[in-house]
């Protein structure tokens, strides 16, 4: 008997240690495991149950495979404690489940989604509504006029691919407005353009100290700052939305200077008019409102309720007496 | 608007003429440039003789309600029109008064009122009523005090004469003051001694005065433009301001260029002695024209300014309006200002750059145009290559001001005719607490006379008194009272922004344009 008519026979290994080789290496090659990478490797195991083992693992999720030319590559899945006890409902969930995964920090739109796994809306839905409760993916709102992404749970949005989500006073994840965050930036510009406004005068003559008064958005942005009423998103272009608004409400000016927009307190150059001082200002009913008619002034409650509480106008001379007319 | 206005008129005129003269003044508003013998037709609707109808355009005419013109198919026809902007400027006297007497004196103003209540009188007549009225007030002036006081009003133009000027002097600033005779004025002082009630018939009948209701007019603008400066940047930028005017008032008058330079408006302040250093003049009139009161004209440090009397009206009406939005609420006006910023805009940009939910800005921009502040346009994108395509239409939205402005002005004389008539009501409920009133006034004076004879009596006196006019009654009266002041209050309120509003869409609309013929002045 020669050593050459001897064939060793490669024993089959547990398939649990089998596992574990086969892992530990594709961890090993980040870049992705072909066939004939492993066959060099490791020499001794069985190809065609490694093969078998690896489409297990596939399947379970721990390894992903993927194409490079026209080579099959595996790579190793790092999987978080959530979705390492996960359980899908069905391969639908799990299928969209790996798209999302696949796509990273950038997220995915559901109709792309859609298309890459081919299912019905409803089904789409129904299965991303599933993983969305038990805290496996997340939905993400890039900003106005963007599409609503799909991304892991515990996965934080690349800020690069994420639009300007429309300032501080839009919610990050849910895209809607919050009006209290608006409002809280809005008073405290208006607070502090006000400050600026009363600062006592330095004698430097009235049109310089007018100039004072002035604030870039870039300044107002680094008082905010340093207060810690604005995070690092906000940014200075959001303080000039906050500003424009301002000038909207009449409480603020703006001038265009070389060196871009300033901002200056204004005080208002009428409290009211008289439409605004009277009933009629804010009833609902004044385009039906006529004499005589269902409508009208002499049965007008807001007018009986406003002669009662209201305060006395401006004190006049007496009104003009009756006149004698000469003939 | 025309049914709001007509009824408005019918209720001021009837109140202050009568319902006659009321009638005959709608009559001319319904049917402009009439001559007598279309009124005589209509006098026969009205229930008028020629006679009465006569006597109502004789009313009208006195208190310069009635313009006279010369018809264009034949001069020898004469043609009345009412004139609407005098009918407010009834509503508006108090306010008129009001300004006087801040500027002048209580005296000036009495003078003013009695000259206005008679429409046109002789100077000896003004003067002796004026007289008569401060002597029931309780008050006493000689009458060379309030033949100074007048002869002071002529030369501000304040009270004009009713003769016209000769027309080589049409437009020219010559005036020939006022004078009276020391015999008219003994003749005067003799008759306010008797107390007789009328003066005999003196030199200067035929001479007659009228108040001058286009300078006041002016004075009172000129006065809503220094209380805007006032309150957006502080008094002394006021009195620049009022100073500035006046000279601008003063050289369209003598039909010079308004264009001022900075050293003409130190040397006026320094000449009226004003509490504004003059060293500051230069800084406040910079203010003022960054603010938009008045136009630098060069590029110079210390440079020339003009005023344009548009550019005012527009922003004291641009202010008005934006008060009248505000009733919506804040966020509407933050809407509101943004669309007239950006001008024809779409819902999409307004989510972008305004600070407010989606929801809420659909459901304030719907109110918005609901109201008639901002205008709404369909726009259709139409692909070049196929007509039929349309592939785009979002929904634009404007702020066409002269509309809003006409909007807000229709809701004002709906406002003001509301508050005449509550006040109206409020007077007829107040009319029995009133009478008791004069009534306790007098029982007072029994019952004082009453104590004089019987001292002893006193308490019982005092009772009757008391029981009389209660402490309920009391109450009644000062709240009757203060309803009076505050309806009055909000009618001239209306009243003016009604004027500054008028006077804004005639200087900007184009198809306004007032039938140029000659007026007639008998």
């Amino acid at each position: 008997m020669t050593s050459s008519s001897f064939v060793v026979k490669k024993e089959k290994l547990d398939p649990s240690e089998l596992d574990k080789i086969l892992l530990d290496f594709c961890k090993a090659h980040p870049e992705g495991v072909s066939g004939p990478l492993l066959k060099s490797s490791h020499p001794d195991l069985d190809l065609k149950q490694c093969t078998i083992r690896l489409q297990k693992l596939v399947s379970e999720g721990k390894l992903a495979i993927f194409k490079k030319g026209a080579t099959n590559l595996f790579k190793y899945k790092e999987l978080s404690a959530a979705q390492k006890n996960v359980k899908f409902e069905n391969e639908i969930e799990k299928a969209i489940y790996d798209v999302i995964a696949d796509s990273g920090k950038i997220g995915i739109w559901i109709k792309d989604l859609r298309e890459s796994i081919g299912v019905a809306q409803q089904q789409c839905i129904t299965a991303l509504k599933s993983l969305k409760a038990k805290e496996l993916v997340k939905e993400v709102f890039p900003g106005t006029g963007h599409k609503r992404m799909w991304m892991l749970y515990d996965i934080e949005p690349d800020q690069q691919y994420i639009a300007d989500k429309g300032g501080p006073w839009v919610n990050e994840s849910t895209g809607e407005f919050e009006p209290d965050v608006g409002e809280k930036l809005m008073n405290l510009t208006l607070a502090y353009l006000k400050k600026q406004f009363n600062r006592p005068s330095d004698n430097s003559g009235l049109f310089a100290e007018r100039k004072r008064h002035y604030l870039t958005p870039a300044e107002i942005h680094k008082f905010l700052e340093e207060k810690k009423i604005i995070d690092a998103k906000t940014t200075v272009e959001h303080v000039e939305t906050v500003c424009d608004n301002l000038v909207f409400e009449r409480s603020v000016v703006k001038k265009v200077s070389s060196n871009g927009p300033v901002y200056r307190f204004a005080k208002a150059m009428m409290e009211s008019s008289g439409f605004s001082s009277v009933p009629c200002g804010f009833c609902p009913l004044t385009e039906e409102c006529r004499v005589d008619a269902v409508v009208s002034p002499q049965s007008c409650e807001y007018y009986s309720k406003w002669k009662e509480t209201a305060e006395t106008a401006d004190m006049l001379v007496e009104p003009l007496k009756s006149v004698r007319p000469l003939v | 608007m025309i049914y709001t206005k007509k009824v408005l008129y019918r209720i001021i005129l009837k109140e202050v003429f009568g319902a006659q003269v009321a009638e005959v003044a709608l009559c001319l508003f319904n049917n402009p440039y009439s001559h007598f013998k279309n009124l005589i037709e209509n006098a026969s609707t009205l229930k008028l003789s020629s006679k009465e109808l006569s006597q109502c355009l004789a009313t009208l005419y006195q208190h310069q309600l009635l313009i006279i013109v010369k018809s264009e198919r034949n001069p020898e026809i004469l043609e009345f029109l009412l004139d609407e902007e005098k009918i407010l400027h009834i509503v508006l006297f108090p306010k008129f008064l009001r300004l006087l007497d801040r500027k002048s004196g209580k005296v000036h103003g009495v003078v003013l009122q009695e000259l206005f209540t008679r429409g046109r009188d002789s100077m000896s007549s003004a003067i002796f009523h004026a007289i008569s009225y401060l002597k029931v007030g309780e008050s006493h002036a000689s009458v060379q005090e309030v033949l100074d006081c007048f002869t002071e009003l002529a030369v501000e133009k304040y009270i004009i004469p009713v003769e016209p000027f000769d027309s080589s002097e049409q437009g020219a600033i010559s005036l020939s003051l006022p004078s009276l005779s020391p015999e008219t004025q003994q003749k005067i002082a003799q008759a306010l001694e008797e107390e007789a009630t009328e003066l005999p018939e003196l030199p200067d009948r035929k001479k007659l005065w009228t108040v001058n209701l286009k300078k006041l007019g002016q004075d009172l603008r000129n006065d809503l433009v220094k209380d805007a400066a006032q309150s957006s940047i502080d008094s002394n930028a006021a009195e620049v301001l009022g100073l500035f005017l006046n000279l601008v008032d003063a050289l369209a008058e003598k039909g010079k260029f308004l264009n001022l330079k900075n050293d003409e408006v130190v040397s006026q302040a320094q000449r009226r002695h004003c509490v504004t250093k003059s060293k500051f003049v230069d800084g406040y009139l910079q203010i003022l024209a960054e603010d938009g009161f008045i136009q630098k004209v060069d590029g110079a440090v210390e440079g020339t300014y003009t005023s344009d009397h548009t550019k005012i009206l527009e922003k004291l009406a641009r202010a008005i309006v934006e008060c009248a939005v505000l009733t919506l609420g804040k966020h509407s006006l933050r809407l509101f200002c943004a669309i007239e910023e950006y001008g024809l805009v779409s819902q999409e940009t307004l989510y972008a750059k305004m600070i407010l939910s989606k929801s809420d800005v659909n459901r304030r921009v719907a109110q918005l145009v609901r109201k008639g502040f901002v205008a709404q346009y369909d726009y259709r994108k139409i692909n070049a290559a196929s007509v039929k395509k349309i592939y785009w239409n979002p929904t634009l939205h404007k702020v066409e001001f002269t509309k809003v402005a006409r909007t807000v002005l229709q809701r004002t004389y709906q406002a003001l005719l509301n508050a005449k008539i509550v006040s109206q009501d409020v007077s007829s409920e107040s009319e029995e607490i009133l009478k008791k009133k004069d009534k306790l006034e007098l029982l007072e004076e029994e019952v004082k006379a009453g104590i004089a004879e019987n001292p002893e009596n006193e308490e019982s006196l005092q009772e009757i008194v008391r029981n009389y006019f209660t402490e309920e009654d009391e109450k009644e009266y000062h709240g009757s009272l203060k309803k009076d002041l505050l309806l009055n209050g909000v009618q001239l309120k209306l009243a003016l922004d009604i004027l500054i509003l008028e006077d804004f869409l005639k200087a900007v609309t184009v198809q306004f344009q007032p039938r140029t013929r000659s007026v007639l002045r008998l």
